[in-house]
């Protein structure tokens, strides 16, 4: 038995023979580059979380309020669906004392706020809470404002509106700024894949054109075409969604508030992206290939 | 003896390329177990008539029936189906440079059809026989001369048992005594039964295996006698 392909030297490189390595760097790169653009869209959207999360909804109790009550009160306010809890479970809401707010105050206004102290003037106890980040809409808000202060001894809810709102649209213009990013880097994707696949393809017009000379159907032809196209996306997209992971992690390592993995949902889904690209774009790029020159006469082909 | 038949037929054919009329009025039959020979100087049109009968450029005229498939008015999808019926040998053998010669073969049959392994490996087998190479089916294209790449070509287009043989300029890119050695296979294969159409510019064959001619010139096809088209390539 004869191993052909083992005897022929290793430098000699077949006239015709599809470009592999080439088009597979070309695929991982495009599909990585989409990678990042969604690992940035998925830490736009952890800020987004975290800038939400952080923003405290202030709890002001009526200054009658004794011990008992304010405990109950406490009580209730951690039983709220939109209380947001950590990682350990833990609600996350916090008192502070009258006393402890008017020594803050002191030490940021100075003697002015000696003045206003004067009299029945004091500054009430409160509880901060924070909240599911879901609810930093403005009805939503509306309502839970209005099912906190329906609590006994609530005198006034409060939370920074017009901070939420800044965010908000903040964050809503560097989604659209990040969507037509997104368009551009899907689209130079895609013109990258395309180009590389037809590259290689055009190498192959003639065994193509052979092909059809012996009457192999186009639907023969086009099969392995396609398979190596769908096997070629599957490997590029592996290892792009494996870089993009790397890159992550690293990301995450460097700076501790930038853990995608925190999301990981989003990070799965992200591969599922990549994957389900890599393959399209290159099956697609593949197929319109292969029919041009399934339909070209042979003249054309040189 | 089997009664003889036409297996490919040109009638009142007018052929153009890019907007060029190449031939006004082709009509030229060949019948099934026929040797006929193309014969014109390089650029006369041989190749233009070899592609219209597989089906690889559209006639502007005529009535074209080569096994049995009317090929003018073929649907795209039936035009494999024509292809299997017929062996089509080019000048720079248009083989699979990526695969081995049995691979190249094997292809082939799957292409057109064939499934079990060992019918596949039998008729592979066979036909390299046929064209003398049997001992080259795992060596790859580039390390056979031109003159076994040709027989592989040869051996790819009897694959199918076909009705006829397209041969365009097969001897084109070989020395005097290997373009011999491939006429003879071409005349081997003809014994067999298979019609042989082969376009040429080598008159000498007409010594060597004498068959009816035709002689393309000036926009025409001539049936005519093989002594007028020494003389005529010869001047």
């Amino acid at each position: 038995m004869q191993f052909p392909s083992i005897n022929r030297p290793f430098s000699k490189k077949r006239i015709g023979s599809y470009p592999y390595i080439g088009v597979l760097v070309n695929i991982t790169l495009a599909l990585f580059i989409t990678g990042l653009l969604g690992l940035i869209m998925i830490y736009t959207y952890q800020f987004s979380i975290r800038a939400k999360e952080n923003v405290e909804v202030e709890i002001y109790l009526r200054k009658d309020v004794n011990e008992n009550q304010r405990l109950s009160i406490r009580k209730k306010l951690t039983q709220l669906d939109f209380l947001l809890k950590d990682k350990e479970g833990k609600p996350r809401i916090r008192f502070m004392a009258s006393e402890e707010a008017t020594q803050m105050m002191r030490q940021e206004v100075g003697v002015e706020f000696e003045e206003f102290l004067v009299g029945e003037n004091r500054l009430p106890d409160a509880y901060y809470i924070n909240v599911e980040a879901t609810y930093y809409q403005k009805n939503k808000m509306a309502a839970l404002k209005k099912q906190i202060e329906g609590l006994e001894g609530v005198y006034e809810v409060d939370f920074k509106n017009k901070y939420i709102e800044e965010i908000t649209k903040n964050l809503q213009i560097i989604s659209y700024i990040f969507s037509v990013f997104a368009f551009i880097f899907f689209a130079a994707s895609v013109i990258l894949i395309d180009s590389g696949v037809r590259l290689a393809l055009f190498s192959q017009r003639f065994l193509i054109r052979s092909m059809q000379l012996v009457g192999a159907t186009p639907f023969f032809i086009k099969k392995p075409f396609l398979r190596r196209a769908i096997i070629h996306g599957i490997i590029g997209s592996i290892i792009a969604y494996i870089l993009v992971l790397i890159l992550a992690k690293g990301f995450a390592l460097w700076i501790p508030e930038l853990n995608a993995f925190d999301y990981i949902g989003s990070v799965i889904g992200l591969g599922f992206v990549i994957l389900i690209l890599g393959v399209s774009i290159n099956m697609v790029s593949a197929y319109i290939a292969i029919s041009k020159y399934l339909y070209m006469r042979l003249d054309d082909l040189y | 003896m089997t009664k003889s038949f036409s297996v490919a037929s040109m009638q009142e054919v007018l052929l153009a390329q890019e907007s060029r009329t190449i031939f006004e009025n082709v009509n030229l039959e060949v019948a099934s177990g026929e040797f006929v020979y193309l014969i014109g100087k390089t650029g006369s049109g041989k190749s233009t008539i070899l592609k219209a009968l597989y089906a690889d450029l559209p006639i502007e005229n005529g009535k074209i029936v080569v096994a049995g498939y009317r090929v003018n008015q073929l649907e795209p999808a039936q035009i494999p189906f024509l292809r299997r019926k017929i062996g089509i040998v080019f000048q720079d053998f248009q083989l699979f440079t990526d695969r081995s010669v049995f691979e190249n073969l094997a292809f082939v049959m799957r292409a057109t059809g064939w499934t079990d392994k060992i019918a596949i490996q039998h008729q592979i087998d066979q036909i390299l026989k046929q064209v003398g190479i049997d001992d080259l089916i795992y060596k790859m294209p580039h390390q056979l001369s031109g003159g076994e790449q040709q027989r592989v070509a040869i051996a790819r287009a009897l694959l199918n048992n076909p009705l006829i043989v397209l041969a365009d300029e097969p001897t084109g890119n070989l020395d005097p005594t290997i373009a011999s050695d491939i006429l003879n296979v071409f005349v081997e294969i003809n014994k067999t039964g298979t019609a042989v159409l082969m376009a040429t510019h080598h008159h000498n064959f007409l010594k060597k295996h004498p068959a009816r001619v035709f002689y393309c010139e000036k926009g025409e096809v001539k049936d005519i006698d093989r002594d007028l088209v020494i003389q005529k390539m010869t001047d």
